[in-house]
């Protein structure tokens, strides 16, 4: 009986994550569009809804509406598996993240984390690897030309941009000296990271763009240029489930942006309550990251490879040399 | 809580299916990942011993292992690619280049 | 609730890993050894290892079986072909693991000390500890450690490295005649430049195909 008490308060959390982030697509990709239209002046989705506010209703319902299609000779079991498997590490890194300070309900005190781990920041980014799987199996399984190669590429990009992407948080880690995030976040009580490890928020921003396939890396699913790379066979609900993963690691990069280096939801506390200054910075970051999508061109795929491992990877060392001469 | 016995339980079962893998399968790539597999089944005993005993070094040598590990899966496929690209077949009855 | 959660890994680890030496498909083999591993990873939590656990996640998973994962795809062998046991010895090696499943069974159920119930941690050794030990006790064994890595890394590049440049047929992982999975239609034989600085000219940039943006310059 007493193991009920102490579970229920991480079922109800984890309850509020999942429902939440299966949620959050939706306005996320009305967002898109409309920063899309607006950045293209013209006006976007305005019929369904005011202004176009159902829109992803719409696409909902069309995309779960279409007919079930697996290829020919495809391998069925991993067909089917793959948007699942692609789909849970970037609910998993939910875990370690805490999104404010602990909060106080009927006298007892909780963290509003579903496991403040000591090893947060190693545990985000190792599951985050765990998300090149979807895309071998996606690929593989789909018996296609075009979706081995999308999937071959994407494989290799993400695989060498989470090497810059571990590298330049040592030096966050360095200074708050602890892996554990809320840690960090009060280790910038006084100024945010930002000032101090400038190299390293910008091998990080842009590591995380790459890992989350966001222009300018996108090429492994360009669709015009390689026939939507390792999802090109999906149709319906499997394609919606890669969609809605892809939407839930640009939140989750948001959001590591804004507690790693922007002091996460540290504020003027009179003004707002915490966890509302957090969502306005990873606000901002999901903002950033589709104002980008629409401005720039993407990178053909060596220039891709050649930033990741001779710019980016070197800055990262760099990073982390000049931060152990500044703290010696 | 638990007894040691059952980790070493596991590790050992874990380590005769590893054997098994190794000494039966006929794909190469599949009695690499058995090999694996027996590594793991080391790990878990050198983890548990440590936790029995309250001593770090459990954790440190498993450290060593897991790094050890990634370099030598790293250079077996290397091997394995530079020889399969001649060869091409997985078989291990196969693979015969260095019968005397 | 420790027990149970033991009891549901341990089954978990054991069935992936029967699996693991059972499967036809080398790759369902290897995503059975990915779910063996992550078993393995939260068991090792429940040893009071968190950080160990996190970089079996990060090197195993992440690292050793995306890589076994690329080689099986870029190794794609008729599968139909291959049986799955070797076909002589097979007997004397099952009797062997037969005898040295039972010889380890006994010896564990026979010995009195290992029974000792595991005193839970009164607090688990944090990552500092571990560093300080790893840092100053271990610090030469974590060089040379860093060394064979790097030898790893460039013996691997070196030899997977292909030198046919000059060689006349275009370079494919198999033979097609004998490589070619019946229905399966993307396999590396059918696709010979996987990567677009593999083929044949490096180093010019490809003016209208995958890669650029359609002909259209920036």
């Amino acid at each position: 009986m007493e193991s009920i008490i102490v579970i229920l308060p991480l079922l109800v959390k984890m309850g509020i994550v999942v429902a939440v982030l299966l949620l959050l697509p939706l306005p996320l990709t009305w967002l898109e569009r409309k920063i899309a239209a607006h950045i293209q002046q013209r006006p976007g989705p305005m019929r369904v809804g005011w202004h176009g506010l159902l829109q992803p209703l719409a696409d909902a319902i069309k995309l779960l509406t279409k007919e079930d299609h697996i290829p020919m000779d495809a391998d069925r079991l991993l067909f089917k598996m793959a948007p699942v498997v692609a789909l849970v590490p970037p609910f998993v890194v939910f875990v370690a993240i805490p999104f404010g300070e602990p909060v106080q309900i009927f006298g007892s005190s909780y963290t509003l984390a579903l496991s403040d781990m000591n090893v947060g920041l190693l545990f985000i980014l190792a599951v985050s690897g765990i998300g090149v799987f979807g895309v071998i199996l996606a690929g593989w399984a789909s018996n296609s030309k075009y979706a081995v190669l999308g999937s071959l590429r994407s494989i290799a990009q993400m695989i060498s941009y989470e090497i810059p992407m571990g590298f330049s948080v040592i030096g966050v880690v360095m200074l708050a000296g602890s892996m554990n995030l809320s840690d960090i976040v009060h280790a910038q009580d006084g100024l945010w990271n930002i000032v101090y490890q400038p190299i390293g928020f910008f091998v990080f921003f842009v590591a995380g763009l790459a890992e989350a396939q966001r222009i300018p890396f996108d090429l492994p699913e360009a669709e015009g240029d390689l026939g939507a790379g390792y999802h090109t066979e999906y149709s319906g609900i499997r394609f919606s489930l890669f969609m809605l993963a892809e939407y839930v690691v640009m939140v989750v990069l948001a959001l590591l942006n804004a507690l790693l280096f922007f002091g996460g939801w540290l504020g003027a506390p009179p003004f707002l309550p915490p966890a509302l200054w957090l969502l306005l910075k990873t606000g901002f970051f999901i903002w950033v990251f589709m104002w980008f999508r629409f401005t720039f061109p993407r990178y053909r795929y060596d220039q891709l490879m050649s930033i990741g491992w001779k710019v980016l990877l070197p800055l990262s060392l760099l990073n982390i040399l000049i931060s152990g001469i500044f703290m010696f | 809580m638990i007894p040691l016995s059952w980790y070493l339980f596991l590790a050992a079962v874990l380590f005769v299916t590893g054997a098994a893998g190794v000494l039966l399968r006929r794909n190469v790539l599949i009695v690499l990942m058995s090999l694996e597999l027996m590594l793991n089944s080391v790990n878990i005993n050198l983890l548990a011993f440590g936790h029995a005993m309250q001593d770090l070094r459990g954790q440190i040598i498993a450290i060593f292992v897991i790094a050890i590990t990634a370099a030598e899966v790293a250079v077996a496929l290397g091997i394995l690619v530079a020889l399969l690209r001649r060869k091409h077949t997985l078989e291990v009855d196969d693979l015969t280049v260095l019968k005397g | 609730m420790e027990r149970e959660f033991f009891l549901l890994l341990a089954t978990v680890a054991t069935g992936s890993g029967f699996l693991v030496v059972v499967a036809k498909d080398p790759i369902h083999s290897a995503l059975a050894l990915v779910a063996c591993f992550v078993q393995i990873a939260a068991l090792f939590i429940l040893l009071g290892a968190p950080f160990l656990a996190v970089i079996q996640i990060f090197v195993y998973v992440g690292a050793v079986m995306v890589l076994f994962l690329f080689v099986i795809m870029m190794l794609n062998v008729r599968q139909e072909a291959l049986t799955r046991f070797i076909p002589s010895g097979a007997i004397a090696a099952f009797v062997v693991t037969l005898v040295l499943a039972v010889e380890m069974g006994l010896l564990l159920s026979w010995s009195s000390d290992l029974h000792q119930l595991m005193a839970p941690a009164a607090e688990p050794p944090s990552v500092n500890a571990l560093s300080l030990a790893l840092f100053q006790d271990y610090l030469l064994p974590f060089e040379v450690a860093s060394v064979i890595l790097l030898v790893a890394l460039v013996g691997a590049v070196i030899l997977a490295r292909d030198d046919e440049k000059a060689d006349a047929s275009p370079r494919r992982a198999l033979h097609p005649a004998q490589g070619r999975v019946p229905g399966r239609v993307a396999t590396p034989d059918t696709m010979p430049d996987i990567l677009p600085d593999n083929g044949p000219d490096t180093g010019r940039e490809p003016d209208n195909g995958p890669g650029t943006s359609g002909g259209m310059r920036r």
